[in-house]
């Protein structure tokens, strides 16, 4: 396939991303959706059912009012929205994860409001580096397994879990490949583009994906690099709404090379070692995640890791683009902020909302920071 | 050589027109509907005495929340780097400034070339703003540019709470109901706009010295509010409003030489 083709298939992915899951539905398996962010989706695959991300709508957001206050973050109230106007009706079950106040909720919420067969909060611990993590994170998967075993009818064996294991850490292979490949030849293909690659694993037969994306790779290989000149950026927050942020960032002459999105590196990366015991394996990948504001570590704070971070991108400043109302990112802000200063990376923070269709003032804010740093269009 | 610097505001637009580095023409004008069409009355209107018209200059950037729209320009810069490269041609001392605009407020840390460190910028909300004047004015049925010195009129300022311009403005409408007089009414407003302006600009750390910009700085009573929350004599520039189009002028400038 060319890459356009390519592009294509994953655009599409992204455009209708309930269409993979509604034709296994059709087929007769069983669909499982998850909430951002770090559900394991393996346990998912493993029950024999299909998961597929549920991650807000840009379409307007109105029924979720009666529910949700309107100053909780617009991915949970978008993602309510979506239950409550029928799009997830074909849903068999749904997976929220517990990752901060409006989150924890929202689960409460949906079993008040919804009548999704199967209903589940994954709970996981928030001090990461407690010594009762690993444990206690065990037992919740342990019971998180049990649920979708009564969900499906299906038993997860050991067997089955480390096969879907294999599935999950090969499309995290290229999906990694290639966000290396973009950040050495940024004017190949663009942020959005890269950034839809990776989201499109969230709707897509992950098999599939793989597959695809090593196709691309394959094609990419070919093509040399040009000399971009463009600025280079990181971008640290929750997710790349609306997506038109990104055009933006590219029309006002930067790129994006680096981030730690929920819909970006923190889906990727790290691999499930998958040698011993599979739910300890899942367990021991949730830890050692790159971090995130829900989550606290003494031994590895996130500040830190952003600034490594964008030194070995090699980007000259740092976007916080946070969904607006986002507690767990309002709180970190001003550490994060403050890292960057000392460690002399130029940042800004632009707060957007998804179904927001005002952007001029973020195009202003990110023109001058782009100036700031030399660069223009 | 003739250069323009177009600044096209939410409320008002500005043009300069340098000559050999010299101010040889300037105008400030209601921007109105159509932004193409008022900016090229803008300019039109401003070369005018000159004997020019915008075929004659040699380069012209536009800056402001227009600034996509003006035909006639080369270049486009954001005002937060024009209102720094404004001030720091005029006063290269000037580390902060804070530029009052009709639509949004702004910080801005520049070095002594006028290039932007770090800058903060209000959000989608019109508190803290030129806007927000306008509206009290009319609540109040005061001119805007009688606001200022009627502010420092008052011996006791009333609590305006400025969460939001729309609650304000029902509890500006409520204090005069209740017949507490316009001038504390007044220099609250002040007070808030300048409470709600220091505070966000004290996310980038503010240092000495501090200029202010933007039509709000023809407010004396906001700028006497100002100096009295930071601790701090400010500068203001003899046409605050006309700062960021002069910067704009000062790239094209650039811009010319360059060619």
């Amino acid at each position: 396939m060319a890459i356009e083709q390519l592009l294509a298939r994953f655009n599409a992915a992204v455009a209708e991303p309930y269409a993979e899951a509604k034709k296994r539905k059709e087929q007769g398996q069983k669909v499982i959706g998850w909430l951002p962010t770090d559900v394991p989706e393996e346990l998912i695959h493993a029950a024999g059912a299909f998961p597929v991300g549920v991650l807000g709508t840009n379409e307007h957001i109105y029924l979720a009012d009666a529910h949700l206050q309107t100053w909780a973050c617009s991915l949970m109230r978008g993602c309510l929205e979506q239950g409550l106007n029928g799009n997830l009706d074909f849903l068999d079950g749904i997976i929220i994860p517990h990752t901060c106040d409006t989150t924890r909720m929202l689960v409460g919420i949906w079993r008040h409001a919804l009548s999704t067969p199967y209903i589940d909060n994954y709970l996981m611990p928030r001090q990461i580096d407690r010594p009762s993590a690993r444990t206690y994170l065990k037992g919740e998967l342990a019971r998180l397994k049990d649920n979708l075993e009564k969900c499906t009818g299906k038993v997860i064996t050991n067997e089955a879990l480390k096969d879907s294991i294999n599935v999950f850490n090969a499309n995290r292979t290229v999906l990694r490949r290639l966000y290396e490949y973009h950040s050495t030849n940024t004017a190949v293909i663009s942020s959005r583009m890269l950034y839809t690659v990776i989201k499109a694993a969230m709707f897509m037969d992950k098999a599939e994906h793989t597959t695809l994306v090593e196709e691309l790779l394959k094609e990419l290989a070919n093509i040399s690099t040009s000399n971009d000149k463009r600025v280079r950026l990181a971008i640290s927050g929750g997710v790349w709404e609306p997506p038109e942020i990104l055009d933006m960032i590219e029309e006002l002459g930067a790129v994006v090379v680096a981030d730690d999105l929920l819909t970006g590196a923190r889906y990727m990366g790290p691999d499930v070692i998958a040698d011993g015991d599979p739910l300890d394996a899942l367990a021991v990948r949730q830890l050692n995640r790159i971090p995130f504001g829900g989550f606290d570590s003494t031994t590895r704070e996130r500040r830190g890791f952003l600034v490594e971070t964008a030194q070995n991108a090699g980007v000259q400043g740092m976007v916080f683009l946070h969904l607006k109302f986002c507690e767990p990112e309002n709180y970190d802000y001003n550490d994060m902020r403050e890292a960057m200063n000392k460690a002399g990376i130029p940042n800004i923070r632009l707060e957007t909302e998804y179904a927001n269709t005002s952007l001029g003032q973020a195009r202003t804010r990110l023109q001058a920071f782009i100036e700031m740093m030399g660069g223009s269009k | 050589m003739y250069v323009a610097g177009i600044d096209i505001g939410s409320i008002y637009s500005k043009a300069i027109i340098l000559k050999d580095n010299q101010v040889v023409g300037s105008l400030v004008k209601r921007t109105g509907g159509e932004i193409k069409v008022a900016s090229q009355k803008l300019i039109e209107e401003v070369l005018m005495p000159l004997g020019l018209q915008a075929a004659d200059l040699r380069a012209a950037v536009a800056t402001g929340y227009g600034r996509i729209s003006v035909p006639f320009a080369q270049k486009q810069v954001t005002e937060i780097s024009c209102f720094g490269r404004g001030i720091g041609h005029l006063f290269p001392y000037v580390r902060t400034v804070i530029d009052i605009g009709g639509q949004d407020s702004k910080g801005i840390k520049i070095d002594d070339q006028g290039s932007v460190d770090d800058f903060v910028m209000n959000d989608k909300c019109a508190a803290g703003t030129g806007r927000f004047l306008e509206v009290m004015a009319n609540a109040l049925e005061v001119k805007l540019e009688d606001m200022g010195l009627l502010a420092l009129l008052s011996n006791s300022p009333e609590e305006i709470g400025i969460t939001c311009t729309v609650f304000a403005e029902s509890q500006v409408i409520s204090l005069v109901a209740k017949g507490r007089p316009k001038v504390d009414i007044i220099a609250g407003i002040h007070q808030a706009i300048a409470e709600r302006i220091v505070s966000m600009v004290k996310m980038i750390r503010i240092e000495e010295r501090i200029a202010i910009t933007g039509g709000g700085a023809k407010n004396i009573g906001l700028v006497r509010e100002l100096e009295k929350k930071l601790g701090s004599k400010v500068i203001v520039p003899e046409e605050p409003q006309l700062i960021g189009a002069y910067g704009a002028a000062l790239f094209a400038q650039d811009l010319a030489r360059n060619e």
